[in-house]
């Protein structure tokens, strides 16, 4: 039977991350979500890694550090989802599981494991885990899984380079966004002049990001393109969306002043 | 015509039963459950097998902590008579002994105080399972 030790599950977890941050569109779709998650795991950079992907959604996480501290949990409060972690101290996943079950907990509770033989996996079923979430973390499947069991927070699920803008409306968090856009303004025409393509790759990300929410859908349209040509290489391009960008950027701040 | 469910809450407690009792209601009324309930209850466990016999009774929350008998004790001495009762343990903490001795007397459920309204659901939801599980084995 194949066994992966916590040490190896490290090692892929941040190789697996890294890809999802960097490469993966997969990764960019994230669903908006309410509810409650347990998430039984003793393995320090595991509950940092699913606790980070998982509070993405919008959903809350309780932790618990091993089978008895998560029974004991799941017993005193209410939870949507339970993640849990099979090779634990004080008591397994297994035996938690098992427990659980006794006590008539119904709520689905997934498996995380790096076993993955066939065999582990019906072994899993059979002791009453809904599925099974195998390490490497897949973030498509936890989000597979999340979507499943958890609230949709508005009923569709949202692109992270599309999301629905939350309007800022705070006067101190705007004052903030036009001071930095002030500065941006200036850097955009230092690189234009000096061909910094990695400085206007930095801004333009930054604007992309952040207009929208403050309803400048002409500043994040243009900072999408300036990003599209730039990621191309199509430098020549890239210079004039970065100079209607920054045109634009200087329009705002006008109007801002006025 | 709407299913009629027969309660008892064993603790000693007065406030605590009728906590217990309040909650049980507003869960099964918000959530729209078809279910009449009957409450009955016990301070102390004693004579339970002719309380759950005379009363019909259908489900029981069962605190672990009773002054004079341990709560566990009076669910081994249901487990001898009434098998298959559902019998809910509740405690004031969810003490890893605590649960896993309820486990092994046969404890189908173990809600924690003070109360959370999602675990109490639960417990009626699974109650409900049982039931129908049961009607459809027979």
């Amino acid at each position: 039977m194949k066994r992966s030790t916590d040490n190896n599950s490290q090692t892929s977890l941040f190789k697996n991350e890294s890809n999802y941050d960097s490469v993966d569109p997969q990764a960019e779709s994230i669903p908006s979500l309410s509810g409650d998650v347990l998430l039984v795991e003793d393995n320090k950079v595991n509950q940092h890694l699913f606790t980070f992907n998982i509070e993405k959604t919008g959903a809350k996480v309780d932790l618990a550090e091993n089978g008895q501290e998560g029974l004991q949990k799941a017993l005193t409060d209410h939870y949507d989802l339970i993640l849990m972690d099979i090779e634990m101290p004080l008591m397994d996943g297994k035996e938690a599981m098992s427990s659980l079950v006794q006590l008539g907990i119904n709520i689905p509770i997934y498996a995380l494991t790096a076993n993955n033989m066939p065999s582990d996996i019906q072994e899993y079923s059979n002791l009453g885990f809904t599925g099974t979430l195998t390490k490497p973390l897949e973030l498509t499947k936890l989000y597979q899984i999340l979507n499943q069991h958890l609230t949709n927070s508005d009923d569709k699920v949202h692109n992270t380079s599309h999301a629905s803008p939350i309007l800022v409306q705070d006067p101190k968090i705007r004052a903030m966004f036009y001071t930095e856009l002030a500065k941006q303004h200036f850097e955009i025409t230092e690189y234009i002049t000096t061909l910094n393509y990695s400085g206007l790759m930095k801004i333009a990300h930054v604007i992309n990001g952040l207009a929208g929410n403050f309803g400048y859908d002409k500043l994040t349209l243009l900072a999408e393109k300036s990003l599209q040509s730039l990621k191309q290489k199509e430098y020549q391009q890239a210079i004039q969306h970065c100079s209607s960008l920054n045109q634009t950027v200087a329009e705002v701040l006008n109007e801002f002043n006025d | 015509m709407s299913l009629t469910i027969n309660i008892l809450l064993v603790d000693d407690v007065e406030y605590s039963r009728d906590l217990l009792r309040g909650s049980l209601l507003t869960c099964t009324h918000e959530h729209k459950m078809d279910i009449e309930t009957n409450f009955f209850h016990s301070s102390t466990g004693a004579d339970i097998i002719d309380v759950i016999k005379y009363n019909k009774i259908d489900l029981v929350y069962l605190d672990i902590d009773l002054p004079h008998i341990s709560g566990l004790n009076v669910l081994k001495e249901i487990r001898e008579n009434y098998p298959k009762l559902m019998v809910v343990m509740v405690s004031g903490e969810s003490s890893i002994e605590n649960v896993t001795t309820a486990i092994r007397s046969g404890a189908n459920g173990f809600i924690v105080k003070p109360f959370n309204s999602g675990r109490i659901l639960e417990t009626v939801e699974n109650y409900l399972k049982r039931l129908s599980k049961q009607k459809a084995k027979s």
